[in-house]
C-alpha cells in the first residue's frame, strides 16, 4: 500500500506564553493508505498537536511532514488552506458544521469550494448522507440534528471532498456511548466500502479498541505502535 | 455560493443585525431629513428672494447703480425692450422708476425706496400683488394712489385711505413732493423690504419726477426656469454693452452662496452621520467575528481561501447595512412626501427666521441626486466598514477549531 502520511523528526515547542512546552518531541510515523489509526493517550500528551500538524493547519517547529509525497513544511498558509481542500478531510470534536446551512449543503459545501458542478454535489451529498444513515434528514440544520447526527454529517462532509485521507481529533468525545459505537461503525464501514483512510484520536478505550492500527502517544512521544510490534 | 451564506448568516443573531439595520436607519432618517429641511429652506429662501425681490435677471443704467439719480435711466429702452419680447427663455419682464425718498404723515417721516411699477406687467414677474392685505377696490385705480406695508403704515401710525406726502429729487435736481393716498397694504415675510419698499404707478411718478411715461430706472425679469439664468444675462449684455445686466445670485451674492455652502455644509453633515455609522458598524461585525472564530477557523480548515473568508464577512456587513439603508430611505420618503405638502410649520421661531426672510411654514425637499449620492455614501461607508472585520477573520488561525478547552 502506498504511504500517504510521512512524519520524520517531529518536534512542536510552544512559546507563547514564554514558557516552553515541548508538545511534539521528536515523533517518527508512516501511515499507509487505507488504515484505520487511531492515536491515543492521556490529555495533554500532544495528540490534537500532532494532528494539526499532520492536517497542515499548524506548523512545526522542526521536522517534516509530508502528505501523498508533497511536503507541507514550506507551503504559506493559502497554499496550505487549498491544499486541504482537496487532500484531507476534517471532523472535529464540535464546531463541525455551518449552522445555517443543512445536511445537504454542508456536504455540498466542501464539493463547491474544489468547484464541482451542482449536480454532482448534489448527487454525492445524498449518496454520503444515505451511506452515515441521514438520508431521512437531509434537509435539517445541525440545531435539528443531536449530536451523533452533526458527527455523521461531519463524517459524510469530510470524505465528500475525495481527501486522501480523513483527520478526526476526538470525534466521539461529546456523544454518549451508543453514539460513538454507532459512529465508529459507520466510519468503519466507509473505511472498507469507500477505501477511506482514518486517522483519529481519542482517550476512550471503547473506541480504541475498534481501530485496526493503535499509536500511543505520551509526553509529545510515540511510547508503543502495533504497526511495529 | 458566498452569497447565500453571507445573507443567511444575516440573521443569526437577530438581536445585533436588528441594532446594526435599526442605526443605519435612523441615522440615515435623520441626515436625510436634515437635508431634506434645509434644502427646503435654502430653496423657499431663493425662491421667494425670486419671485419677490429681485426676479431672475436686472437690468440698470451702470451709473444709477453707482449713484442713485433720477436721472439715470436705461438707455436704448425701446430696443432693449423689443429684445425682451423677442427672447424666448423669457416670461416677463417689468420696467420700474426707482426712487430714493422720504414718506411723511402728520406725526413721522421715513426713508424709503420708491418704486414706480406696471400693476399689469409687475403682476406676472413678482408676486408683491399675493402680498396685500387690505386695500380699497381697485386700489392702483385711484388719482394717486400708494402701496405701503403694514409694518412701514403702524410704524407710521397710517390706515387706508391716509394721506401721506413722498418727497425727492427730481431730474433737475430740485426737491419735490407730492401727496399720494394709501390704498393697499401689503406684508410679505422681510420684515427689511417691508419697511423701505412703497409702491406707485410708473407714469404717475414719472410725471412728478420729470421722466417720460416709458423710461425706467430698472427692468426685472422673469424667466421660464432659473437654469436659463446665466445664458440669457450674456445674450443681453452682449447685444447692449453699455447696460448693467445682472443675474440674482449678483444681485444677492450672499444668497447665491448659501446655496453653494449649503450643498457642501450637507454633505460633511451627512458624513459625520456616516462616519459615527461606520464605527457602529465595525464594532459590531467585529463581535459577530470573534464570536464565530472557531466556526470561521473550521471554515478555513476545510479549504476555504482567504478570499471566500473576506468576501463572506464583508458582504454581510454590507447587506445588513444595506438592508437598514434601503428601510431608512423608504421612511424618509414616506415622511418627505407628506411633509413637503403639509410643511413644518415654524411659527414658534418665525419672528427671528422672517427677520431672515424667511417663511412662517418650511416644506423639506431633497433632490433624486441627493438620495442617489446618499445611497452611494451609505454603500462606501458599508464597505469600509466591513474591511477592518473581514480582516479580522482572515487573521484567525484554522487549528482554533482543534483546541477544546
Ligand atoms: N497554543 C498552545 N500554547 C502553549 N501550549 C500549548 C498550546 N496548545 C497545546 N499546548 C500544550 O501542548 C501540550 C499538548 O497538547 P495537546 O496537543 O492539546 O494534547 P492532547 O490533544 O493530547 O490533549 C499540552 O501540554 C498543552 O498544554
Ligand atoms: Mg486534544
Amino acid at each position: 500500500m502506498e504511504t500517504v502520511i510521512k512524519v520524520e523528526k517531529l518536534y512542536k515547542i510552544y512559546n507563547e506564553t514564554g514558557v516552553e512546552v515541548k508538545a511534539i518531541n521528536g515523533i517518527d510515523l508512516e501511515i499507509k493508505e487505507g488504515e484505520f489509526t487511531a492515536i491515543v493517550g492521556p490529555s495533554g500528551s500532544g495528540k490534537t498537536t500532532l494532528l494539526n500538524m499532520i492536517g497542515g493547519l499548524d506548523n512545526p517547529t522542526s521536522g517534516i511532514v509530508e502528505v501523498g509525497g508533497v511536503l507541507l513544511n514550506e507551503m504559506s498558509s493559502s497554499q496550505l488552506i487549498d491544499f486541504r481542500k482537496n487532500n484531507i478531510g476534517f471532523i472535529f470534536q464540535s464546531y463541525n458544521l455551518i449552522p445555517v446551512l443543512t445536511a445537504k449543503e454542508n456536504v455540498e459545501f466542501v464539493m463547491q469550494l474544489q468547484g464541482r458542478s451542482k449536480k454532482e454535489c448534489s448527487q454525492r451529498a445524498i449518496e454520503l448522507l444515505e451511506a452515515v444513515g441521514l438520508g431521512d434528514r437531509i434537509n435539517s440544520r445541525p440545531a435539528k440534528l443531536s449530536g451523533g447526527q452533526q458527527q455523521r454529517v461531519a463524517v459524510a462532509r469530510a470524505l465528500a471532498s475525495n481527501p486522501r485521507f480523513i483527520l478526526a481529533d476526538e470525534p466521539t468525545a461529546n456523544l454518549d456511548s451508543k453514539s460513538t459505537e454507532n459512529l465508529l461503525d459507520i466510519m468503519l464501514k466507509l473505511n472498507q466500502k469507500e477505501k477511506a483512510t482514518f486517522v483519529f484520536s481519542s482517550h476512550d478505550q471503547r473506541v480504541v479498541n475498534k481501530a485496526r492500527r493503535v499509536i500511543v502517544v505520551e509526553d509529545g512521544k510515540i511510547i508503543n505502535d502495533d504497526a511495529n510490534n | 455560493m458566498i452569497y447565500s451564506l453571507s445573507r443567511k448568516n444575516i440573521w443569526r443573531n437577530k438581536v445585533r443585525s436588528l441594532i446594526v439595520m435599526g442605526s443605519v436607519t435612523v441615522g440615515l432618517i435623520c441626515g436625510i431629513f436634515f437635508i431634506a429641511f434645509m434644502n427646503g429652506m435654502t430653496v423657499q429662501r431663493i425662491n421667494s428672494a425670486i419671485k419677490s425681490e429681485v426676479s431672475h435677471i436686472q437690468i440698470h443704467n451702470p451709473a444709477f447703480l453707482d449713484d442713485n439719480e433720477v436721472q439715470y435711466t436705461i438707455p436704448n429702452i425701446a430696443e432693449l425692450t423689443n429684445l425682451l419680447d423677442t427672447t424666448s427663455t423669457i416670461m416677463a419682464y417689468a420696467p420700474r422708476i426707482t426712487i430714493t425718498g422720504m414718506i411723511g404723515s402728520a406725526r413721522s417721516s421715513e426713508g424709503v425706496k420708491i418704486v414706480g411699477i406696471n400693476p399689469d406687467k409687475e403682476r406676472i414677474v413678482t408676486d408683491i400683488h399675493t402680498k396685500i392685505t387690505d386695500s380699497v377696490p381697485n386700489y392702483f385705480g385711484k388719482k394717486r394712489p400708494i402701496m405701503i406695508s403694514k409694518r412701514l403704515a403702524d410704524k407710521m401710525r397710517v390706515k387706508l385711505n391716509s394721506k401721506i406726502v413722498l418727497t425727492f429729487q427730481s431730474t433737475t435736481g430740485e426737491l419735490t413732493g407730492a401727496p399720494f393716498k394709501v390704498t393697499a397694504l401689503y406684508q410679505t415675510s422681510n420684515k427689511v423690504f417691508d419697511e423701505m419698499m412703497v409702491f406707485v404707478p410708473q407714469q404717475k411718478i414719472a410725471a412728478i419726477a420729470g421722466l417720460k411715461s416709458n423710461q425706467a430706472h430698472e427692468i426685472a425679469i422673469l424667466l421660464k426656469s432659473d437654469l436659463q439664468t446665466a445664458d440669457t444675462k450674456e445674450n443681453i449684455a452682449e447685444a447692449f454693452p453699455n447696460i448693467t445686466v445682472r443675474t440674482w445670485k449678483k444681485i444677492m451674492p450672499e444668497l447665491g452662496m448659501m446655496v453653494d455652502m449649503m450643498d457642501s455644509m450637507l454633505y460633511v453633515f451627512m458624513i459625520i452621520i456616516l462616519v459615527a455609522l461606520a464605527f457602529g458598524i465595525i464594532n459590531t461585525m467585529m463581535m459577530a467575528v470573534l464570536e464565530r472564530q472557531r466556526e470561521i477557523g473550521m471554515l478555513m480548515a476545510i479549504g476555504m481561501n482567504k478570499k471566500r473568508v473576506f468576501t463572506m464577512i464583508m458582504l454581510e456587513t454590507i447587506y445588513i447595512s444595506m438592508t437598514g439603508a434601503i428601510v431608512g430611505m423608504l421612511i424618509s420618503h414616506l415622511i418627505l412626501s407628506t411633509l413637503a405638502n403639509t410643511g413644518i410649520d415654524m411659527s414658534l421661531y418665525a419672528e427671528g427666521l422672517e427677520a431672515y426672510g424667511y417663511d412662517k411654514i418650511i416644506y423639506p425637499a431633497i433632490d433624486l441626486i441627493h438620495y442617489i449620492n446618499i445611497s452611494v455614501l451609505v454603500v462606501i461607508t458599508a464597505i469600509v466598514s466591513s474591511i477592518w472585520p473581514a480582516r479580522k477573520a482572515l487573521k484567525l488561525k484554522p487549528a482554533v477549531s482543534m483546541r477544546i478547552e
